[in-house]
């Protein structure tokens, strides 16, 4: 069991990945802006964070996986999915500089978010810092 | 007179010597005259002395004889007697008349002439002597003369005298005739003198001799000085005719050369011999070709072709050396070649004629500037047509100036900048848009070459997108299509001021113009093209948000198994969501109809605002069963000049955006207010909520296109809403101001401009 990120403004958008993702089983949670989501990622520690690119406030998407990537406590663990309704070839080159691990366009197919999701979250993550792995979650 | 003038010898030397004859021969005449009377005379009185003494002599003998009768011996002393005596008979007669003679019988020496015969004869008598002894006569004695024997010698010896005269005359004359001749000959040189002189061959030595008398030797000396320098005068005048290089000729009455000089006998290709005495008209036939008689000419202009040379052109004049009597003396013949001058004046003729039509045809071409279109109909020549041209000239300058002022005032208001090149690709011309532009001096970017200035706008360009510059752009042109539009290429510029550029090219044909670079500021236009993309971007993008949804949710509805509640939610997601796209593309619509019209289908009617405030708000349906706004109606009417259905358009906007953003409830209120704007009196609707309010950089986005205040999607909108507000309000002249503060609400307003109070009707119709 995985745990998921979604950081997305638009609710409507936010359940639909729940949705989507529920049915695999995963753990999920919400956050409506890149600040609330950096924060309950540092909290959190998800296997997987889905970022919506574009969203209003302090930090969009691309900021806030690049503080994740730059996160020495999440960059090994936390796998990112993009996801944009801006899906020029130069969006997705933006997205993969910043380190993003898959990049979706709007509008996207639940069913090909959840079986990418999967296949990423299947790949062998790095160990864990011994530390970290023993301590209790 | 005359026959005696006539007998005298011609010459100086003949006279003097016919003188000196006469003389000497009158001389001698009288000398052997006289001698030959005195001869005479002596002769004959000595014979009639010797007659008297021969007859005494012989008297005794004979009276002797006589007396004794012997007349033997009276005949031998008679024949004694005669003997070699000049008596031609001595004889005696006795007083019986007895006659004893005695002739002498031998012939005279020499026989004289009868008259001198006779005249001796005449003069001489017989000698008769009486005899007488002792007183008795016995006869006479008788003597009778010889006369040829007296006159024999007398004529001999005037014979020898006049050989003598003879001789003497003869030896005179010799002797006199050779100083005659050599002194007085001198005289006669005078005329080998003048041949001499003639011949050109003058020896000024050749009079002088050291016995010429001393009067000659004076006039010779003047004769020499004077021929001397008449020599002078001919070798000068020899000099100057060999010097000058017109062919002069002199000739005498009949037209032959005596004389010419060395350029004539060039151009005839003679010799000086050959050609004197040679009739000038056979040797100049062109010269003379007209003239039938040698009438003196002047000037006359003649082509003459002399051997072995190219032909040459004559100006000839013909001038008569007139004697005393006013008959012509000869001719003086003057050749000028002219060839040059002619081949110079034909030249120049040519020229004249060719500057007459170039002149004539820059009068049309003036002419034709001057009323373009019309036909020229007046022909004017002769000599205004220069001050014709002059005034054209100066009235078409006075337009190019004129054209030249407005050319110049075209360029400098215009705002496309050009720099224009010449042949030889530098600049001939800056456009002070140019200059203003690029931030070039017009003075540096002058005469400088096209790769200095391609450096230079390429230093002001954007370095990540550079321009390609004169090659680049005139490759295109050569590639491009005949009648294909130019393509459009942009420049950055980042300095002087940020600035989008089009930059095109076009290639002149003309030696002054090779090519001319303009520059279009479209800054304005780059920024509305992007500012269109991004709306379209934007637009897409928002359309892509509830498609995100609709997609999304129907493709869970239709592979996963969910329960009827979640079914239910997507399907109320998906109908919201096909309501916003709806929103979306209409106010996109309303948007785009309003921009492209810019007004002009609107339809404006001048109404009570007042009136229709009220009957928008009964209309209107306030969300979610809310309050209707509350109204605080004006005391008197409001007229504005609007489109009706535009302007309630607008404020439903408002109304339903004061509901939607004040989501916990709240009054929404709206008034009239009035104010003015710019010296117009404006009258406003005020619309005011205690809403979720707008922070102060979102109020200055609010007519932004897409912008939201709410960006959580709990609010529904499509974000045009203001935008096709604030749109409406200018087009109708009036503007949208916002009032708001964050938590507390927001207050719009839309201000319009007042009109006139609007007539009965139309008030109605409000």
């Amino acid at each position: 069991m995985s745990k998921v990120l979604i950081v997305e403004d638009q609710s409507d958008i936010r359940r639909l990945i729940r949705w989507a993702l529920e049915f695999d089983g995963h753990e999920i949670r919400e956050a409506a802006n890149g600040e609330t989501g950096l924060a309950v990622a540092k909290v959190w520690r998800p296997d997987m964070m889905v970022l919506d690119v574009m969203m209003p406030g302090r930090l969009d998407g691309l900021q806030v996986c690049e503080q994740v990537k730059a996160d020495p406590l999440l960059s090994s663990s936390t796998r990112v999915l993009l996801l944009s309704a801006r899906t020029q070839q130069r969006d997705k080159d933006a997205g993969l500089r910043a380190g993003a691990d898959a990049y979706l366009g709007k509008p996207f197919s639940p069913l090909e978010l959840s079986a990418t999701i999967t296949r990423l979250l299947a790949r062998t993550p790095p160990p864990p810092a011994t530390g970290l792995a023993e301590r209790p979650d | 007179m005359m026959p005696a003038l006539r007998l005298l010898p011609r010459t100086l030397v003949g006279r003097v010597f016919a003188l000196y004859t006469v003389t000497l021969v009158a001389f001698v005449a009288l000398g052997l005259g006289l001698f030959y009377r005195y001869q005479f005379t002596v002769e004959l009185e000595e014979a009639q002395l010797r007659a008297e003494a021969l007859s005494e002599a012989i008297v005794p003998s004979i009276s002797d004889s006589a007396v004794i009768g012997d007349y033997d011996s009276i005949r031998r002393t008679l024949q004694h007697a005669v003997y070699h005596s000049s008596f031609a008979s001595a004889s005696y007669l006795d007083l019986a008349g007895g006659v004893v003679r005695a002739p002498r019988e031998d012939a005279p020496d020499v026989a004289p002439p009868e008259w001198l015969l006779n005249s001796v004869a005449s003069r001489l008598y017989d000698t008769n002597r009486m005899i007488k002894v002792g007183g008795r006569d016995y006869g006479v004695l008788r003597l009778s003369f010889a006369p040829e024997r007296i006159a024999g010698p007398l004529w001999h010896q005037t014979r020898i005298a006049l050989a003598l005269g003879l001789l003497c005359v003869t030896g005179g004359l010799l002797l006199i005739r050779f100083p005659l001749v050599r002194w007085l000959g001198n005289l006669g040189r005078i005329q080998a003198f003048e041949q001499a002189m003639q011949n050109g061959e003058l020896d000024p030595a050749m009079l002088a001799m050291d016995d010429t008398p001393l009067e000659f030797r004076s006039t010779f000396e003047v004769l020499g000085r004077a021929a001397a320098s008449l020599q002078s005068q001919r070798v000068q005048a020899a000099v100057t005719l060999g010097a000058i290089a017109d062919s002069v000729y002199t000739l005498d009455a009949a037209g032959r050369i005596v004389l010419a000089n060395p350029a004539a006998c060039a151009i005839t290709g003679h010799e000086l011999n050959g050609l004197l005495g040679r009739s000038a008209r056979e040797l100049l036939p062109p010269v003379f070709d007209a003239a039938s008689d040698l009438t003196p000419w002047a000037g006359r202009r003649t082509t003459l072709t002399p051997p072995d040379r190219p032909p040459v052109v004559l100006d000839t004049s013909l001038s008569a050396i007139l004697a005393p009597t006013g008959e012509p003396a000869g001719y003086v013949l003057v050749c000028r070649d002219v060839t040059e001058r002619h081949a110079l004046d034909q030249r120049l003729r040519a020229e004249l004629q060719a500057r007459e039509t170039a002149l004539d045809a820059l009068r049309k071409v003036l002419e034709g500037l001057e009323h373009p279109g019309a036909l020229l109909t007046t022909e004017t020549h002769g000599g205004d047509d220069l001050q014709a041209i002059s005034a054209m000239i100066s009235r078409l300058v006075a337009r190019l100036q004129v054209r030249g002022e407005q050319l110049d005032a075209i360029f400098a208001l215009s705002a496309d900048g050009f720099i224009s090149f010449d042949a030889r690709r530098r600049a001939n011309y800056v456009s002070p848009a140019f200059a203003r532009l690029t931030g070039l001096p017009e003075a540096e970017v002058l005469a400088v070459g096209e790769s200095e200035i391609e450096a230079w706008l390429r230093a002001l360009c954007d370095e990540r997108n550079p321009w390609r510059g004169f090659d680049a752009m005139r490759r295109d042109l050569r590639q491009q299509c005949e009648g294909a539009p130019p393509r459009r290429e942009l420049i950055e510029l980042v300095r002087p001021v940020k600035r989008v550029l089009e930059v095109g090219l076009r290639e002149g044909s003309t030696e002054v113009i090779s090519q001319v670079l303009s520059l279009r500021d479209v800054t304005h236009e780059s920024e509305v093209d992007q500012m269109k993309s991004e709306f379209l971007s934007t637009a897409a993008h928002e359309l892509r948000t509830p498609m995100a949804s609709i997609f999304g949710f129907a493709e869970l509805m239709i592979h996963r198994r969910l329960s009827p509640e979640r079914q239910q939610e997507v399907l109320a997601t998906i109908h919201r969501q096909t309501q916003l796209m709806i929103n979306i593309v209409n106010e996109l619509l309303d948007l785009a109809r309003i921009e492209a019209r810019r007004g002009k289908d609107f339809e404006l009617q001048t109404l009570d605002l007042a009136a229709l405030v009220a009957e928008v708000l009964h209309d209107f349906k306030p969300p979610q069963e809310r309050a209707l706004p509350g109204i605080e109606q004006p005391a008197q009417t409001a007229p504005v000049r609007v489109d009706r259905d535009k302007l309630v358009q607008a404020i439903g906007n408002v109304l339903s955006n004061a509901y939607k953003y004040s989501p916990e409830g709240g009054a929404v209120g709206l008034r009239l207010v009035r104010g003015t704007h710019d010296g117009q009196a404006m009258v406003g609707i005020e619309i005011r909520d205690q809403g979720i309010g707008l922070a102060p950089h979102q109020m200055a986005r609010v007519s932004e296109r897409f912008y939201r205040a709410d960006a959580s999607g709990s609010i529904p909108g499509t974000g045009l809403g203001m935008s096709i507000v604030k749109e409406i309000l200018e087009l109708l002249g009036g503007r949208l101001a916002l009032a708001s503060t964050p938590g507390l609400g927001t207050t719009v307003t839309l201000w319009l401009p007042c009109v006139a109070a609007p007539s009965e009707r139309s008030m109605e119709r409000a």
